[in-house]
This record gives C-alpha cells, sequence and structure tokens, in this order.
C-alpha cells in the first residue's frame, strides 16, 4: 500500500479542475511553462501565481495537501536559491562576511529564479492533484494520435502505460514479501562491500524477474481471450470530450500568454 | 445443436513432444524425470465430448491432469493437434474465427492480479467490449449491467488494488460478461481466493447459469463441482468419469485413485450407512440433509439446550489452561504483551493489530483464522520479528524480539512460510535454494548438505531426483515443497505457516498437510493461517480468531467453533461437519454442539436412530 503509484498525487474528488478534459489539462501545464518562461518581471509571477491560486481554489484541493506534494521538490528550489544567492557577483555588494558575498543582482536572481521553479513546480502538481494517472494516460493517447501517420505507435503506448501503472504496485508487493521470505531465511542487505550487497541482491531479483514473467505470460493469454488486437478497430469507454469549460480555460489561458509575450 | 463440441482432440505442449520421441530412441538416464513439467503423456489424449447450450458443466482432476489444457481449446487459445474443437459450429483452427470464437467462449483464469489491464475497475470490465468495437452507449450499458451481475456497482472507480482477492476475481468475471458471451469458461477461479470469496464465485456462477449462460468451470474444490449439472474427471488427458454429480462422486474408490476429493456430503452418507443409518448417495449438501430430516419430523425436544455431549473426546483437544493465568509447567515459548502495530497510509492511521495478548506454549498447534484485512500477515511478521510492535512487546522464550542479540539468533528458533512460497525460489538447483538459509546460518558445509538431504527427505523429495533440477523446471505443487524444505532446512522450532495448501489440488493439499503433521510432532510449535476450517479443526490445538486487528477469541476448536453465528457475523466459516450439524439442528434434530469432524457427526446422527439411554433423558436430549 506504501507504493501506489496509480493513485500518486492524485486527490480524488470532484471540482471544476477534475472535471475538466485531460488535453485542455495537459495543454493548459504548456501554456504556464512558456508564460512563466516568457515573464521577466515579478509582476509577470504575480498575474501567474495569482491564477494557479485560483485554480487551486477552484479545484478543492486542500492547500493543506497541496503543499505536502510540493515538499520532495524543495531540494530543487533550494539550490539554485543557494547558487544565485552566493555566486552571483555582479552589482552592488550587500553583504560581505569572510568567503560570502552577497549582491543585490544575486539577491534578484535567486528570488525571481526560486519564484519561478516553484511556479513551474506547482502547475504540474496541481495537474496531478487533479487528474488521475488513467486520464494522463488516455490525454496522451489522444494527444499523440495525429502522430500516427508518421509511425507513432499511440494506442500501444497508453496500453502499455497502463499496464504499467496497473502492475508495478503489485510488482513493488510482489518484490516486498521476496525480500521479507529471504530475510527470514538469513539474507543480508545490508552489510559488507559493495560487491557483497550486489550479490545479496540475486536471491530477491531472480524471483521478481520469475514473477514478472509469470504476470506476463498469464496477462497475455487474459488479454487474448478478451480479443485484444491492438488499436485498430477499437472502441471506448472513455470517450474525451470537449465542454464549454475546455473552452473557457484554453482561451483564459491564451490570453494569459498573450498578455505575458507583450505586455509582462 | 451442441455448444462445444470435441472429436478425438489430442495436444501435447512441444516439450513433451520432444520428450516423447526422445524417450523412444535414447536410453532413460536422458529423459526428463517423470512428474515435471515435461509430462509422460500428452496433455489431452483423444477426448470427445459434447456440451449442449444452457449446460453447467465442472472439469475437475489432478494437477497436470489437461483440464486447463481443455479448457483453452474451446476458445482458441489452444488448436488441436489431433481431432477438432467446435465451437458454437466453429472449427477452432480457422484462423479467420478466432476473435469470432472468443466472443462467444469468454474466458477467465486463475490470478485476478494477472488479468486485469488498467487501475479502474470500469476500465477494466470495458476492454473486452472495446476490442470488440461495441458502440459506446451500449459499452457503457455493458460495463454496468456486467458489474452488476457480479454485484460490483458500487466499485466501478475503484482501484482494483485496493479490493479483496474476491472481489477482483468478480470483476474478472464481469469483464467477460460484458463480452456478452454465450460460453463462460472459468478456469479455477477460486483458486487463490478465500473461502467467502469462493462462496461468492460459486453464487454468481450459478445464477448465471439459471439465466442460461452455458459456464464450464474448472475447478480443484469438490464443493464447488457438485453444484453443476455435469461432473468430468479429466485424468492424464482423457476423460476418466463423466455423469451427474451425484453418478460421478458416488465412485469414491476411483475417485482417491484419480488423487481426488470425495464431497463431504458423499463422506458422511458412507459413515452413517457404515453405522447402520440408511441414507441414498447423493452429492448435493441440501438433498442429504433433507432425506435425513425427512423422515424425522419435528418429534425432538426444540429447546436446543444441550447440557451434556457425548462427542467431546472425539475431537482432538489437549488440556489447555483457561486464559488468563499461564501454565507453571509449561513454559511459554512466544508471548504477544499488549501488542498493537498501527502504520500511515493515504487514508490515515491504520491499526493492523490492536491490543492483542496471547501466548504460545511449546508443542501448540495454532490455528489463526481471520476475515481478509483481519490482521493476520501483520500478526505473522510481528510474530517473526520483520516487524516490531508499535506498542507492548513480543516475547520468544522470555526475551524481547526487539532485542539485536535476539533477532540475529531468530534463524534457528522461526521459520516462516508466508503464502505461495515457491515466489521466492531463485537458485539455479534444488539443492542450492533449500541450502541458502543453512548457509547463511553459517554451518559447515557438510552439515549444510546433511540439513538439504533430510529436509528434502521430510518434505519428499527425492534427493538423487530432484536436488540438480532447476526449481524452475518443477511443477506447482513440487516447488511449494521445495520452498517449505528450504525453511525447514534451518530447523526452525517454531514454524509459521501462512495458507500453506493455497492452491495446490486436493492430493497435493493432503500430502502437505501431512507433512506439516510430520514436522509438528518432532517437538516443533506451529502456527498455521489457514481458511480452511476443516483442517483448523483437525489440526489446530488452539485458534486464535483475529476480527478487526484484534484477537477476539483464543481457545480450543471445540470452545471456538461453537460460536457459529459470531464467526458468520466476522464472514468466517466454520467446519463442514459443524455447519451441516448446525442445518440439521435448525431442522430439528437434535444433535449436540461441538461436532467438528466427519466421524463425529456420523456417530451423533446415528446415535439418534437408537432409541435414547435412560442417561440420556435424563439428561434432556
Amino acid at each position: 500500500m506504501a507504493f501506489d503509484i496509480t493513485i500518486g498525487q492524485f486527490h480524488n474528488t470532484d471540482s471544476i479542475m477534475h472535471r475538466l478534459d485531460p488535453r485542455t489539462k495537459v495543454t493548459l501545464l504548456f501554456v504556464m511553462i512558456v508564460a512563466v518562461f516568457l515573464t521577466d518581471t515579478f509582476l509577470g509571477l504575480a498575474v501567474i501565481a495569482a491564477l494557479l491560486l485560483t485554480a487551486l481554489l477552484l479545484s478543492a484541493v486542500p492547500p493543506k495537501t497541496a503543499l505536502k506534494a510540493l515538499a520532495p521538490l524543495s531540494f530543487f528550489l533550494l539550490f539554485p536559491l543557494f547558487l544565485n544567492l552566493f555566486f552571483v557577483s555582479d552589482g552592488d555588494t550587500l553583504l560581505s562576511w569572510g568567503p560570502i558575498l552577497i549582491t543585490d543582482v544575486g539577491l534578484y536572481q535567486a528570488g525571481f529564479m526560486t519564484l519561478r521553479l516553484l511556479l513551474l513546480f506547482f502547475t504540474a502538481t496541481l495537474l496531478t492533484l487533479c487528474t488521475s494517472p488513467i486520464a494522463l494516460c488516455d490525454a496522451t493517447a489522444a494527444m499523440l494520435r495525429p502522430f500516427r501517420r508518421l509511425g507513432v505507435p499511440a494506442y500501444e503506448i497508453s496500453m502499455m502505460i497502463s499496464i504499467a501503472l496497473r502492475f508495478i504496485p503489485t510488482l513493488l508487493d510482489d518484490f516486498d514479501h521476496i525480500v521479507k521470505a529471504q530475510k527470514t531465511r538469513g539474507a543480508v542487505f545490508d552489510r559488507g562491500g559493495p560487491i557483497r550487497r550486489v550479490k545479496a541482491i540475486v536471491p530477491c531479483l531472480v524471483p521478481l524477474f520469475a514473477q514478472s514473467f509469470r504476470h506476463a505470460e498469464e496477462l497475455a493469454m487474459a488479454m487474448e481471450s478478451r480479443c485484444y488486437h491492438g488499436g485498430e478497430n477499437r472502441t471506448h469507454y472513455h470517450i474525451l470530450r470537449f465542454a464549454p469549460r475546455d473552452g473557457v480555460a484554453s482561451a483564459l489561458s491564451l490570453a494569459v500568454l498573450i498578455v505575458m509575450l507583450f505586455w509582462l | 445443436m451442441a455448444i462445444v463440441q470435441f472429436d478425438t482432440v489430442s495436444y501435447g505442449y512441444r516439450s513433451q513432444v520432444a520428450a516423447q520421441s526422445q524417450s523412444s530412441a535414447l536410453p532413460q538416464q536422458d529423459t526428463p524425470p517423470l512428474d515435471t513439467s515435461p509430462l509422460p503423456h500428452p496433455a489431452l489424449d483423444g477426448i470427445s465430448l459434447t456440451i449442449e447450450r444452457g449446460e453447467f458443466v465442472a472439469v475437475i482432476g489432478a494437477n497436470g491432469s489437461g483440464k486447463s489444457t481443455l479448457a483453452k481449446h474451446i476458445n482458441a487459445l489452444l488448436v488441436p493437434q489431433g481431432g477438432r474443437v467446435l465451437t458454437m459450429g466453429i472449427d477452432t483452427s480457422d484462423e479467420q474465427m478466432t476473435f469470432e470464437i472468443r466472443s462467444h467462449a469468454g474466458m477467465a483464469f486463475q490470478n485476478p492480479d494477472s488479468q486485469m489491464v488498467t487501475s479502474i475497475v470500469a476500465d477494466d470490465v470495458a476492454f473486452g467490449p472495446e476490442n470488440l468495437a461495441v458502440p459506446h452507449a451500449e459499452l457503457v450499458k455493458r460495463v454496468d449491467d456486467a458489474l452488476d451481475a457480479v454485484k460490483m456497482t458500487a466499485f466501478a472507480q475503484r482501484n482494483p488494488a485496493h479490493l479483496s482477492g474476491g472481489q477482483k476475481q468478480r470483476i474478472c468475471i464481469a469483464g467477460v460478461l460484458a463480452m456478452q458471451p454465450d460460453i463462460l469458461i472459468l478456469d479455477e477461479p477460486g483458486a487463490m481466493l478465500d473461502a467467502r470469496g469462493r462462496r461468492g464465485i460459486r453464487r454468481i456462477v450459478r445464477e448465471l447459469n439459471k439465466a442460461g449462460m452455458t459456464v464450464i468451470l474448472i475447478t480443484h474444490f469438490m464443493e464447488e463441482a457438485v453444484i453443476a449439472n455435469r461432473v468430468l474427471v479429466i485424468d492424464r488427458g482423457r476423460i476418466a468419469l463423466s455423469g451427474s454429480p451425484t453418478e460421478v462422486f458416488s465412485q469414491k474408490q476411483r475417485l482417491r485413485e484419480l488423487a481426488l476429493e470425495v464431497p463431504f456430503s458423499l463422506l458422511l452418507a458412507e459413515e452413517l450407512r457404515n453405522r447402520g443409518v440408511p441414507v441414498s448417495e447423493i452429492a448435493r449438501p441440501e438433498e442429504l440433509k433433507k432425506e435425513l430430516l425427512a423422515d424425522r419430523g419435528t418429534v425432538q425436544d426444540r429447546r436446543g439446550t444441550v447440557l451434556f455431549s457425548p462427542f467431546q473426546g472425539l475431537n482432538r483437544t489437549v488440556p489447555f489452561c483457561p486464559e488468563p493465568s499461564p501454565c507453571p509447567q509449561q513454559p511459554s515459548t512466544l508471548v504477544f504483551d499488549q501488542v498493537s502495530y498501527t502504520y500511515s497510509s493515504h487514508e490515515g492511521k491504520v491499526d493492523a493489530v490492536r491490543n492483542v495478548s496471547f501466548s504460545i506454549e511449546d508443542g501448540d498447534f495454532i490455528g489463526i483464522i481471520g476475515h481478509t484485512g483481519s490482521g493476520k500477515s501483520t500478526l505473522l511478521q510481528l510474530m517473526c520479528g520483520l516487524m516490531t510492535p508499535s506498542s507492548g512487546r513480543v516475547l520468544l522464550n522470555d526475551k524481547d524480539l526487539r532485542d539485536k542479540v535476539v533477532r540475529r539468533n531468530l534463524l534457528s528458533e522461526i521459520g516462516i512460510a508466508f503464502q505461495y512460497p515457491e515466489y521466492q525460489l531463485f537458485a539455479p538447483t534444488v539443492a542450492d535454494d533449500i541450502a541458502f538459509g543453512p548457509r547463511n546460518a553459517g554451518l559447515s558445509h557438510e552439515d549444510v548438505d546433511q540439513r538439504v538431504r533430510s529436509a528434502m527427505s521430510l518434505l519428499r523429495l527425492d534427493y538423487e531426483r530432484y536436488a540438480r533440477l532447476s526449481p524452475f523446471e518443477l511443477s506447482g505443487g513440487e516447488m511449494r515443497r521445495v520452498a517449505l524444505a528450504g525453511i525447514i532446512a534451518l530447523r526452525p522450532r517454531l514454524l509459521i505457516l501462512d495458507e500453506p495448501t493455497a492452491g495446490l489440488d486436493p492430493a497435493g493439499r493432503r500430502e502437505l498437510l501431512a507433512i506439516i503433521e510430520e514436522y509438528h510432532q518432532q517437538k516443533t510449535t506451529t502456527v498455521m493461517v489457514s481458511h480452511s476450517m476443516d483442517d483448523i479443526a483437525r489440526l489446530a490445538t488452539k485458534v486464535l480468531v483475529l476480527k478487526d486487528g484484534e484477537a477476539v477469541y483464543f481457545d480450543t476448536p471445540t470452545a471456538v467453533f461453537a460460536r457459529a453465528r459470531e464467526l458468520r457475523a466476522m464472514n468466517l466459516g466454520i467446519p463442514t461437519a459443524a455447519s451441516y450439524a448446525d442445518e440439521l439442528r435448525a431442522g430439528g434434530l437434535p444433535l449436540p454442539e461441538g461436532l467438528l469432524t466427519l466421524e463425529a457427526l456420523a456417530d451423533a446422527i446415528a446415535s439418534l436412530q437408537q432409541p435414547p439411554t435412560p442417561s440420556e433423558v435424563r439428561h434432556g436430549l
């Protein structure tokens, strides 16, 4: 249960953000990324932040949950912050103490960079909080569809992602069981040099492979029994349909992009 | 017209064909040993049979008898090498028609975890009809109908990973039903489920058949086979027996020869006739009960209070000390002292085990029962030191399991076999795999070898024949025994077994239980989790009942199984004999409480046939 990536960060409730077509949401993600990189003023970032906060309010995701989802990324925020803060030597010196030198340009850049990254992470997190991995997978397939003529197996890719999402927790569970079983037979994983440690993992990896082949074989048989024959000539249970709200969201994001491009 | 027709169908797996041609040309030692996966006979050997529309056929047979191969021929997963299969009148060897055939003959398999393609229930059910290019409006309706038929509508948007095995298997059946097949083929659907899960599947299959679906059910469970109209017994690729459940199951001698089980109802009828009670041979339990109640009317005293049971001595009970005062003469091996275990999941804190206290004494055979999610597996992991309690203590011979020194020496103290232990096999040879534990324990080369040999002999694995084979070329039952040998080779004084017989055929189950009993008698203590109340009633000296992480009962089997109503409320069963006794008692037979075994039940029923003795009258019987 600890490794439930099929839910991942998905916060399962019902809201306008949840009901948006996943293709719209993926598009919005890209628009926001472009917007964040286009703007070079704090005002621009503030507008984006305001939009994102509105989206968060609309999504019915508790702010605490959103913050918790962001927490693991904090290293990627702090690292550039310190890098800019301490290693930019242009501009007027604000603080000089031993080898540490902080300049106004450094401070500005550090602040701007960190905010930019924060907004990027926040956009992506918001997407995963209100879109299930399966819906993301559907969206990927749909958006790759135009490339099918170029030989991109759009449907197969989404089938693969779906099966992977379905089986990764199962395999992690299997692995957990195997590790525990070998432990009770005296296997030790945390002692000795690197070679010994790698060797120690073999009694766990071999059964895991055996197990995944077993799953694969049975899955193939079950899929064949259910008449799977690739992506051609097939209907879909989920029909992705754009609703008026998708139009509104897209128009809004386009407007933001234009504003960013020309004024901010 | 027949919906399925087999005309002298033969099929051999490629390795078998090779092995066969080899065996005629080369000396004996070059052919693979018997009993390992390349069978000495073709999987199907000239089978002819006809199944009519609306029939319910159960196919039984030992592992490797060819029953699964037979099922896979019906929906063209396999195509006969000799002879011909017609499904819905279509020759299955016609490759143009493969999908047509599969849309009429849907099949679900043993392991629900391996069959599902997505992580949302409704999407998975939709997979089949999507492949059949069913238009969207109808697709939605089919998914709804299929989920309704298996009573899983409420779970449509759930992730199957969070469902129980029985629920998952129902989803898999719904996935087949959504294709609206004429024939439903189920390949051991109950093999990985608990009793409750199997009951659910049984009910659904029965309903579907009543509604007109042709059902072909491959099973190891005789209680599933008796609900069919027709039973086919497959042995070495041939039909050994065929007929109504009563016709087939009354051939008890033949069934035993075929390594199969005789259903409880027929065993009871046999025992009763041996005791001079005239009953006919009936496979369906309800009919037998009806007959037993028929000529009795309701003459008996219905107060139901039984003051004295003459049959208590027949149950395997050992003297035990009433809780909580510990036995002074017997030191406790393993003590749970107010143990709780809490973990946090995305749904908040979960109390997997709550304030559990009990003690296991040397030589005990503890049976643990509990519904899915009752905390059984957490309890076992606490018991062997894989998890440490959030509060409370687990003591082994008065030493806390949290102590590092104690944990280091656990290897020769506690052995644990998780469910499906064969999935942990890894070494190139059987002997190497079994030696893994003893080698880790730092034993000398000679000692390791000696341990391997003795463990193999206990598990009835001939050293000369198996030691050098790869564990991956063995049959499922053999792999299970190799895995257990690997645990027993450490000679644990406390052996913990989680569902050791899950997925085995009747002969395999019997054999393994006999081995477990034999090891237990070598002065060891055994803890066994099982869904089979019959096995628990027969083997355990004490039964621990878990409910929502709490230990609700810890007592002798007789005392625990006397609480049938409470156990049923926890979705647990009681031994077959006890449930027969309950129903007969409800029908008016004044049977005493505490009848846990076939013999005890037969004795009790037989004694009712005789005029009551004065002492029984005095006791209110």
